[in-house]
């Protein structure tokens, strides 16, 4: 609920004219969220204006004038990934604070870019990862913190299923420059290793593969099943992205495991339940899960960006820097996942 | 007909799953035995010689004091060879000679090299040796193989196995520095090997690259004597494309009903082997399948064997399989040992 007398950042969503993941759960986070207010949303799509209303605010189709307003505080770059590094530097290099939806970039050049955009402007870079508010994670990590299953030793996350259908065949998204699905989703995932165990990825190695049996709008150039295994300072993790079950009426789903010196915490595919194994103990216990944040939020999704929003506002109001050196550090773990496959040889970063 | 078997080297591992499984077949019976310290450290209990005396007495062998008198005994047609990893290719050598059929368990020597060696001998006939390896005979995972076989599944792209010993370290084993190093590696060797070669079955073409990491995750007894109970292992089949992962652990808890988990994807479909249930998703229908499955039993496996061997065909995991097999353990040694991908030697 948000307290009128308190201090908000204000921001403008950058990227919010159609139907997407910024109109749908974003905004309505957004809105949620008790140290943000959306001033001010922007897209090239006329449609902006339509959001507008819905969301009570002002809307422009240009983009500069974001970045000229006095009244916005901080920009969230919601577009398509090929403009998420050249927006964000443009707004940071505008005395902006950023808040840049996963990826922030897709290549080692614009990986760069951001680091040095970030030197020029320290702490007003942050990623808005929100699988890690969900109630399902935060009650993993919960468990983790109450050690339930005693020191955490190993984590695994394995996704199967297949990509979003692209139905533009000259989407950018579909091309190898994207970097695939791989460079779109997988950030979530590392970011949910980060979020359990505090720790990044040091060493990459993946092994990749193509599955190119599957209608054009599920495939796109590069691999689409990747096997990679992480080393985050001495727990394993291993992120299974398998996007090659291509047919109709294949399954969907994450598998998450988190083993550790006294038992196992296991998320089936498909499910929510918290399966937790514990050493000396015959049977399994299912964990509850904790509660949404925000009593009000319409799903989970909503939810979640509402809990990432309210810690990135936070850190804004309070000068903190946020997650922009770590997501970047997970960011060039995934790039450094693709050469891993592609040089055969583990990756250090 | 009734075979007689010989084995050696009771007590290095102290179960004795290779005779009792071939005698539950009822058509064995176990004639001799004998161990000697140089056939690997007794890790189970102090009195070995007490111990022995009253395993043969429970299956009315004879205790003998030279390992020839098994190899020479014209009745023994089938030699169990139980020693440790170091000291096995010199037995399954004599017995090869002595015209017996050999069931041993993975693997079969330290390296490739000396199983190599072992192949070069004169005379050598790998279809004389059975290796107890892999959960490829496991219901759900064979009617997965049969399926990958039969195409049901087109070009396989995608394996993952996860396959753990769980409940803390075996009742009554002792972990020493004598058995570490009569042994290649430690879990890599005893669960890995049973994860590779199910997932060798189910990729259905050579492993050529791995990655693999050996680690001490669980129990300071094994960390004291540089046993790893825990490794991962990333795989990549370079003809095929194929990739895949396996973990293999000795796990401090249980999850019950678990056994080897397995998940199998390819161009034309998807299936998954966990908790015994088996679901299948083939032919690029998008149908699931979820066949009922028999019962698990391990003298399933040794009368087909027998079956096989009566009738002169090849038999099931044999020394040609073990070879790739120790090949495939190679690499990921290696590769644990540099942190670095490794090439799978031809």
């Amino acid at each position: 609920m948000k307290n009128s007398t308190a201090k908000v950042v204000r921001f403008a969503v950058v990227g919010a004219g159609t139907p997407n993941i910024a109109t749908n759960h974003q905004i309505p986070g957004t809105v949620l969220a008790p140290h943000a207010h959306v001033e001010l949303l922007q897209d090239i799509a006329p449609g902006v204006f339509d959001y507008a209303k819905r969301f009570q605010t002002r809307a422009t189709q240009d983009f500069q004038a974001v970045l000229s307003d006095p009244a916005v505080d901080a920009v969230q770059i919601a577009t398509p990934d090929q403009f998420h590094c050249q927006q964000a530097v443009a707004a940071l290099d505008a005395g902006k604070a950023v808040v840049l939806q996963k990826p922030p970039c897709v290549s080692r050049k614009e990986l760069d870019g951001l680091r040095a955009a970030l030197d020029r402007h320290p702490g007003k870079l942050q990623i808005l990862l929100n699988d890690r508010e969900t109630p399902l994670v935060r009650t993993l990590r919960r468990a983790l913190d109450d050690g339930m299953i005693g020191q955490l030793r190993a984590i695994m996350l394995r996704y199967r299923g297949r990509r979003f259908p692209v139905g533009n065949p000259r989407s950018f998204y579909l091309t190898a420059a994207s970097g695939g699905v791989w460079m779109h989703n997988a950030l979530h995932y590392l970011d949910e290793f980060y979020a359990l165990s505090d720790r990044l990825p040091r060493i990459t190695q993946c092994f990749a593969t193509r599955n190119p049996n599957g209608a054009p709008e599920l495939l796109g150039e590069g691999p689409n099943g990747f096997s990679c295994w992480f080393e985050l300072d001495g727990i394993p993790a291993l992120l299974e992205y398998n996007t090659m079950l291509l047919h109709d009426g294949l399954p969907g789903g994450i598998q998450r495991v988190l083993l550790g010196t006294k038992g196992e915490l296991r998320v089936d595919y498909g499910e929510t339940r918290i399966q937790h194994y514990l050493a000396g103990r015959d049977g399994m216990a299912v964990l509850p899960l904790l509660p949404r944040v925000y009593a009000d939020a319409s799903d989970d999704a909503v939810d979640s960006f509402g809990a990432a929003i309210e810690k990135i506002s936070l850190n804004i109001l309070n000068g903190k820097p946020g997650n922009g050196l770590a997501a970047l550090a997970m960011t060039e773990a995934l790039l450094a996942a693709r050469e891993s496959d592609q040089n055969n040889q583990i990756v250090e970063a | 007909m009734k075979h007689h078997i010989g084995v050696i080297g009771f007590g290095v591992w102290g179960c004795h799953s290779l005779e009792r499984e071939l005698l539950a077949t009822g058509r064995a019976v176990v004639d001799k035995m004998f161990t000697a310290p140089e056939l690997g450290d007794n890790c189970f209990g102090e009195n070995l010689a007490e111990e022995q005396r009253r395993y043969a007495e429970g299956c009315g062998a004879t205790v003998v004091s030279r390992v020839d008198e098994i190899f020479n005994d014209p009745l023994i047609d089938i030699v169990s060879v139980m020693t440790a990893p170091k000291y096995k290719p010199a037995m399954l050598a004599k017995a090869v000679a002595h015209q017996k059929l050999v069931v041993t368990d993975k693997p079969l020597a330290m390296s490739a090299a000396e199983v190599e060696q072992l192949a070069a001998q004169d005379g050598f006939d790998p279809n004389r040796i059975f290796v107890l390896a892999g959960y490829w005979n496991r219901p759900g995972v064979a009617k997965l193989v049969e399926a990958v076989q039969g195409g049901r599944l087109g070009r396989v792209l995608d394996v993952t196995v996860r396959l753990a010993f769980m409940g803390g370290v075996f009742p009554g084993f002792v972990p020493t520095a004598s058995w570490r190093s009569e042994i290649p590696s430690a879990e890599m060797t005893t669960i890995g090997s049973h994860a590779i070669l199910t997932a060798r079955r189910l990729l259905n073409t050579e492993i050529t690259d791995v990655y693999a990491r050996r680690r001490n995750m669980f129990y300071p007894e094994y960390q004291q004597v540089d046993a790893e109970d825990w490794c991962e292992i990333n795989l990549r089949c370079a003809s095929t494309g194929a990739i895949g992962n396996i973990v293999a652990a000795r796990l401090p808890h249980r999850v019950p009903g678990e056994d080897i988990t397995v998940e199998v994807t390819g161009e034309r479909g998807y299936g998954r082997y966990a908790s015994g249930k088996l679901e299948l998703y083939a032919d690029d229908t998008g149908n699931k399948e979820t066949p009922e499955l028999p019962n698990f039993c391990l003298s399933d496996t040794f009368n087909a064997l027998l079956d096989d061997w009566e009738s002169k065909r090849p038999i099931s995991v044999n020394f040609n399989a073990a070879l790739e097999l120790q090949k495939t353990l190679d690499a990921c040694q290696k590769s644990a040992d540099v942190k670095q991908v490794v090439h799978v030697e031809k």
